[in-house]
């Protein structure tokens, strides 16, 4: 074991190197169906029956003040609104998943907590890590559980939000210029398509996924709807195949959906584009004069709903503000930041969002809906899928 | 401060670093009260580790120190006083003033850990300054000093505190010889005035003849001779003594050589000789008949080499070079014959450990004065 | 007169000395001169805490990659905790193994290859110009020349962007490709960009080096091989080249190392096409949560970077013996330029424009302007500095003067930095003076080679081995994660090679010889320290302070993993804007950094009269 000593000396480097490579050739083995403590049961919420919103209020205001990570921007936004209402000072956090999930790890372990609540859009890793860990807890207010959908509670669903295709209609006044999901595997689309990297987005991995075991059928169809022909594939699914096309076509891959949204429907952009990106991103229609539509009639979906989670820092400095703000954000006050570019509050009293772009309807008819039943077994794959897209990409 | 002058004694003091020889060997000296004992010997041969452990810089492996009546350092007995409280004073060999303090400064400074009121201060220093002739300089810097001018306000420094015992490490190496002889006069005027106990570390024998009370020779850690500066002259304890006092060197001369043999025969000593060693200044030329009591030989000139007040001339008899210092001119070019006489009573005789057996008379000698 | 005192003859050598006193009374002295004397204490204290800051983490992390962590368990096949090579066989030999290392270890490769070079041969250039000949405003190019260093390494690579970029990574495109100039993906990203990028930041790095090196060599052994009839060619060849090998390769392995351990520049140039390097591959691991793979990939890397110094030591002990450095006899020699003298300093300068004026005010020019490379009234905008609402923004929906951020951004590098600065500068001095004062003890020994360890660990896998120790708690030692303590030891750690190694010669210098003289005048430990050792190394010790807060304040590479919500840096703050696609709002907090960063240089250059310069080649 390399425990003895720093790497210093050659006679231990060359041990060492003998030992790693002697290491190195056990391959792992096949997985052990159910090994493993994250497999432990989902622990149950807390559900918060005698809610009285003052003692919260009052409590929370004991403790100061709190901190809130999101994947969103729109997070300062509900931050400031959560601090208009109540008071206490709130900072909202930009931050990737990835980032967020690190982070929450590293704090709860060493005790030194600065994140008290995240909004969380990876839930794989929430289902897999983050909870059983006990890094969080599902906290429910009980004041407002009657309006939470049973599928909606565990983990918490703030909000659904979706991804789709989008073009620029002044580049394609006829319309969106694909209209089944193959056509962005062809050579005419060949890096002309854009969307965030998918090794640096948990929520686009869990696409993939989500498409694999649920979308097959449909998959399979609609390929041979366009190319004339059954799918043979050897791929584990018409979602692998559609992946190792997609990834082999060099796509442009960014760090930001602004990136993504920039490049397709920028005034001065005239090159021909498809992208992939959140539906947040259609505020810029408005604010920048982007040219941005969905490509709404592209089949078998245009996109892809996923669910932000709730969940509150187990080991929160500011607990009680936590589950305030965890409140406030179920309600349709404390939510409409977020929804202002589209969404579906995961409390079902919340009216959908007006903003919503312009045809995306019908969300479950169009978008991959979201099966949560298959989170658990989506965060074994996140990666191997992971992995399937480096090894497609060529 | 002179009449409380200590005695040191060291006593078994040895001094390791870890691997290697012994930097000091089981060293036993004593340095009378007021006396001026130069530790000379070539570099390297503990004479500096040992003056730094009586200052307390450098600790013991084993012995102890003894100044006065008070044991500074004896590790028997885990006995250890740092030298900021032995009442000691060390000049450097590279004066170590503080280039961040003005001469003024750097003389007061022991004053003001002592916390000596400021008036008082003044006093002090202007006088050690004074004592050292180099009051105009009160208020420059070190930088702006020549090293002569540093080497005054070093000692000034050391002075200033009054210190029972004076500490000099090889103080005047790094000196021009002119400036050299001053310091030397000053020194030693320094110690007749104060009465201090010196101990004073050279590797230069003229320095320490010419100074010292008392001079300890020492090599590779080992006291070779503790004496007065002209017994070690005249009766050096061992070869290394004799050829390391003395400039040229004392000649010394193996009896297995020829020359070496006809000396020693003529010697007829009592014991094993493997040396006759001879003073090149008691080595004479001699023109006419050979005194009766002296050992004469024929030798072939190599070189004359007149310093001015005396002739040193290198001869050869056999495969043996031989100096000679004469005090009359002599004319001999290279390749003539010269013939040569010693005063029996000034050969010297080693033996085979290199120890003194015999010889030596010369003090009494009236001629090889 | 003759009298003899006592031990006129040789003592027979007496029977192993040291043994004459008992083991116990020896500890006993020696432990009455520790109490008396601090100095052994002081370096023990310091070997440990140094042995733990630095080779515990490195053994935390390796260890990480041999256990099985949460989540991993059912793809190793074993239970977390278990021993495993899964982690080994995933970077090395596993289907994805080219993308997670093979790959990026020939990239690193690439680019550290051809980063040295171009820093060679830029820094060797000006190095010879400023040193051999008479370039006109030879002091003027010293100082410019020496500023490309002082800006984050990343600077070159966003104004490159802001240049280059063309539709490949989405976003807005460059001005190039603004103004209708097609800049294919070769030119845009990847190794061609970083290599130029990092090779005009590391350049001055060379010249350093390498300037000190051929000004303190000995003119007159170059005179005396023209004296015994060799050409100038042969003379350059045989004589000036050979005795410069070992700053040369110093240079060489030094540049190569940091390469290693950089981030900014190969996240931003390379992430559009795909090209990592170890350092870029490393972070996504982290990132992604995959702490086995962190520990093998920083392992790795960690392992190259020994590999590296050890080399470097060989090399430079190899040649030591037959370089002479003549500090005082040197003579300087300057070559007469005639007529090429109007063509080298126009290269010299263009070298200037080219590494400090070009990429600045790029970097200025883009944050006032809404779309790049237009320049219509407007376009231009003062909105990304100061607009009190910026639209499309809503992570920074403000101009970067307003709000909080920038504010508390900049009093956190300042404070974690500066404190990071000041520990160096003392453990530093504090170094140099137990090294010097316990010469010949092991504990010197041990500490000047402690001490510079770090330096074998490039920045980014440190991180990540503070990162993987200081998580949680150990033993007394509480979880730092999120703490800004865990920022400032890791700076500290880090930059401490900087400040041991001007502590060590200044003290080394000094000697301990002013100390002792005060000791013997009658001062106590703390007087001498205070009195006369810190005013003595006065300047040192700002040196020791100063560089380690200009190379902290622009550091991306070890704080970008620690950094929290709590404690935003410049650097940080300015990497997740580009992380945001904020561009000008990234670009107007990098200039921030390189005017903060030169700033205090030129201010501490002018008031201690002292030139950082020669110390920042370490």
């Amino acid at each position: 074991m390399p425990r003895s000593s720093i790497p210093v000396h050659r006679r231990w480097l060359t041990a060492f190197a003998g030992l790693a490579l002697a290491v190195a050739a056990c391959a792992p083995g096949p997985a052990e169906t159910g090994a493993g403590a994250e497999s432990a049961a989902l622990p149950a919420p807390v559900i918060d029956r005698d809610i009285d919103l003052d003692k919260l209020v009052a409590a929370a205001k004991k403790e100061g003040s709190v901190t809130v990570y999101d994947s969103s921007g729109d997070i300062v936004e509900v931050a400031k609104a959560f601090t208009d209402k109540y008071g206490i000072p709130a900072t909202g956090v930009k931050s990737d998943v990835g980032e967020t999930q690190e982070k929450l790890t590293r704090e709860y372990q060493s005790g030194n907590t600065t994140i008290d609540m995240a909004l969380y859009e990876s839930g794989p890793s929430l289902v897999g890590e983050l909870l059983p860990q006990k890094v969080v807890y599902t906290y429910l207010p009980g004041d407002l559980i009657d309006d939470v959908p049973d599928a909606n509670r565990n983990p918490l669903t703030v909000l659904s939000k979706a991804m789709v295709w989008v073009y620029n209609p002044s580049v394609f006044p006829e319309g969106c210029p694909v209209d089944n999901i193959w056509d962005v595997t062809t050579p005419e689309w060949s890096g002309k398509t854009l969307m965030q990297d998918p090794l640096g987005k948990p929520y686009l991995i869990e696409w993939f996924n989500q498409m694999a075991s649920g979308y097959d059928k449909q998959l399979r169809a609609e390929y041979e709807e366009n190319f004339g022909k059954p799918l043979d594939t050897s791929a584990e699914s018409a979602a692998h195949e559609w992946v190792a096309g997609f990834a082999g076509n060099s796509p442009v891959l960014t760090s930001a959906d602004d990136d993504v949204s920039a490049a397709v429907a920028a005034p001065n952009q005239t090159e021909p584009r498809l992208g992939f990106l959140s539906i947040a991103k259609f505020r810029d229609v408005k604010n920048k004069g982007y040219k941005m539509a969905v490509c709404d009639d592209m089949a078998p979906f245009v996109g892809f709903q996923y669910p932000k989670f709730g969940a509150i820092a187990t080991r929160a400095a500011h607990p009680n503000a936590a589950k305030l703000f965890m409140h406030f954000v179920l309600t349709e006050e404390g939510i409409s930041p977020e929804m202002h570019a589209g969404g579906i509050s995961g409390n079902s009293a919340v009216p959908v969002s007006k903003n919503n772009p312009p045809g995306l309807d019908d969300w479950d008819a169009q978008l991959v809906s979201f099966d949560r039943t298959e989170l658990l077994s989506d965060f074994r794959n996140i990666e191997p899928m992971q992995d399937h897209w480096r090894l497609s990409k060529g | 401060m002179a009449s409380t002058a200590p005695t040191i004694s060291l006593k078994g003091v040895t001094k390791s670093y870890g691997t290697g020889p012994l930097a000091v060997d089981n060293l036993d000296l004593v340095m009378p009260a007021r006396s001026f004992t130069c530790l000379l010997g070539p570099s390297g041969c503990g004479k500096t580790t040992t003056l730094r452990m009586i200052a307390g810089l450098e600790n013991l492996t084993d012995g102890t120190i003894t100044i006065g009546d008070r044991i500074v350092d004896s590790v028997p007995d885990g006995v250890f006083v740092p030298p900021e409280k032995r009442g000691m004073g060390l000049v450097f060999q590279n004066y170590a003033l503080w280039p961040h303090l003005t001469v003024r400064a750097n003389v007061e400074f022991g004053l003001r850990i002592r916390k000596v009121a400021a008036a008082e201060r003044r006093k002090v220093v202007d006088d050690a300054l004074a004592t050292m002739q180099i009051g105009w300089a009160a208020d420059r810097y070190p930088s702006q000093l020549s090293g002569g001018q540093q080497q005054r306000v070093s000692l000034a420094r050391m002075l200033a505190v009054k210190p029972e015992v004076l500490l000099l490490d090889e103080p005047l190496s790094n000196l021009d010889a002119r400036l050299r002889l001053e310091m030397r006069a000053e020194l030693k005027r320094l110690h007749e005035e104060t009465g201090h106990t010196v101990v004073f570390v050279t590797h230069d024998q003229l320095e320490a003849m010419t100074m010292a009370t008392h001079v300890a020779v020492m090599k590779d850690g080992v006291l070779q001779q503790l004496a007065a500066p002209l017994e070690v002259y005249h009766r050096p304890a061992n070869t290394f003594v004799a050829e390391f006092v003395g400039s040229p060197p004392m000649n010394l001369i193996d009896t297995t050589t020829a020359i070496g043999a006809q000396a020693c025969a003529y010697l007829r000593p009592a014991g094993d000789v493997a040396t006759v060693g001879v003073r090149p200044e008691h080595v004479r030329v001699v023109t006419g008949p050979a005194p009766d009591d002296a050992f004469t030989f024929d030798a072939t000139v190599k070189a004359v080499l007149p310093t001015g007040s005396s002739w040193t001339v290198s001869v050869l008899t056999g495969d043996t070079e031989i100096y000679l210092v004469s005090t009359e001119p002599v004319a001999a070019r290279g390749g003539e014959t010269l013939r040569c006489a010693v005063a029996a009573g000034s050969l010297h005789t080693f033996g085979k450990d290199g120890a003194r057996l015999a010889g030596d008379n010369a003090m009494e000698t009236e001629w090889a004065r | 007169m003759t009298r003899t005192l006592r031990g006129t003859e040789v003592d027979p050598p007496p029977e192993k000395p040291p043994a004459r006193t008992g083991r116990g009374a020896r500890l006993r002295y020696r432990l009455g001169v520790a109490r008396r004397e601090p100095t052994l204490f002081l370096g023990i204290g310091l070997v440990l805490v140094l042995l733990y800051l630095v080779i515990a983490p490195l053994v935390s992390i390796i260890s990480d990659g041999f256990a099985v962590h949460f989540g991993d368990d059912f793809k190793a096949g074993q239970p977390v905790g278990a021993l495993t090579g899964y982690y080994l066989w995933r970077v090395f030999r596993s289907p994805v193994s080219t993308e997670l290392f093979w790959q990026p270890l020939v990239n690193t490769l690439i680019v550290a290859v051809g980063v040295t070079a171009v820093a060679l041969v830029l820094g060797g250039f000006a190095a010879f110009l400023l040193t051999r000949t008479d370039v006109k405003g030879r002091k003027a190019l010293a100082n410019a020349l020496v500023v490309p260093y002082m800006l984050p390494s990343w600077t070159f690579a966003l104004a490159w962007l802001a240049l280059f970029k063309n539709g490949r990574s989405g976003g807005q495109v460059g001005l190039l490709q603004a103004w209708g100039v097609n800049t294919p993906d070769w030119l845009a990203y990847g190794a061609v960009p970083i290599v130029i990028c990092l090779g005009l930041h590391y350049f001055p790095f060379v010249l350093l080096l390498f300037g000190n090196a051929l000004r303190r060599l000995d003119a007159q052994l170059e005179d005396s091989a023209r004296i015994l009839g060799a050409s100038r060619g042969t003379v350059l060849r045989r004589i000036t080249l050979p005795l410069m090998l070992p700053s040369l390769s110093s240079s060489t392995l030094l540049v190569f190392g940091r390469i290693l351990g950089t981030f900014g520049t190969p996240y931003i140039l390379g992430l559009p096409v795909d090209f990592n390097l170890l350092s870029t591959s490393l972070f996504s691991a982290v990132r992604s949560g995959q702490q086995g793979v962190t520990a093998v990939l920083a392992t790795v890397i960690v392992m190259i970077g020994v590999a590296m110094v050890l080399f470097d030591a060989r090399l430079v002990r190899q040649t030591r013996r037959f370089v002479t450095v003549g500090a005082k006899g040197a003579m300087e020699r300057t070559i007469a330029l005639g007529r090429w003298a109007g063509l080298a300093a126009t290269g010299a300068w263009t070298l200037f424009a080219l590494s400090v004026v070009v990429p600045v005010a790029t970097l200025a020019l883009t944050t006032v302007t809404i779309t790049p490379g237009v320049f219509s009234a407007d376009n231009f905008t003062l909105a990304f500095w100061t607009a009190e609402h910026l639209p499309g923004a809503p992570g920074f929906p403000h101009g970067v003067l307003r709000g909080t951020e920038l504010w508390s951004a900049a009093w956190n590098s300042v404070r974690i930095v500066g404190m990071a600065a000041l520990i160096c500068g003392l453990a530093g001095l504090l170094i140099g003076y137990v090294v010097v004062r316990a010469d010949r003890s092991p504990i010197a020994k041990v500490l000047r080679q402690v001490s510079f360890l770090p330096y074998l660990v490039p920045g980014i896998a440190f991180a990540a081995a503070f990162l993987s120790l200081f998580a949680v708690q150990r033993g007394p030692i509480p979880a730092l994660y999120g703490s800004i303590a865990l920022l400032v030891v890791t700076l500290a750690v880090t930059h401490l090679p900087y400040s041991s190694r001007s502590g060590i010669s200044a003290m080394t210098q000094l000697g301990r010889e002013p100390e002792e003289a005060a000791q013997m005048a009658g001062a106590r430990w703390l007087t001498r320290i205070r009195r006369v050792v810190v005013p003595i190394q006065r300047g040192p010790l700002i040196t020791g302070i100063v560089l380690p807060f200009v190379s902290g304040i622009k550091e991306l590479s070890i704080v970008i993993m620690l950094t929290t919500g709590g404690t935003q840096l410049l650097t940080t703050l300015s990497i997740n804007l580009v992380d945001y696609a904020y561009a000008q709002m990234a670009n107007a907090v990098i200039l921030i950094i390189a005017v903060l960063s030169f700033t205090i240089t030129y201010l501490t250059q002018r008031l201690t009269r002292t030139s950082l310069a020669s110390g920042l080649g370490g």
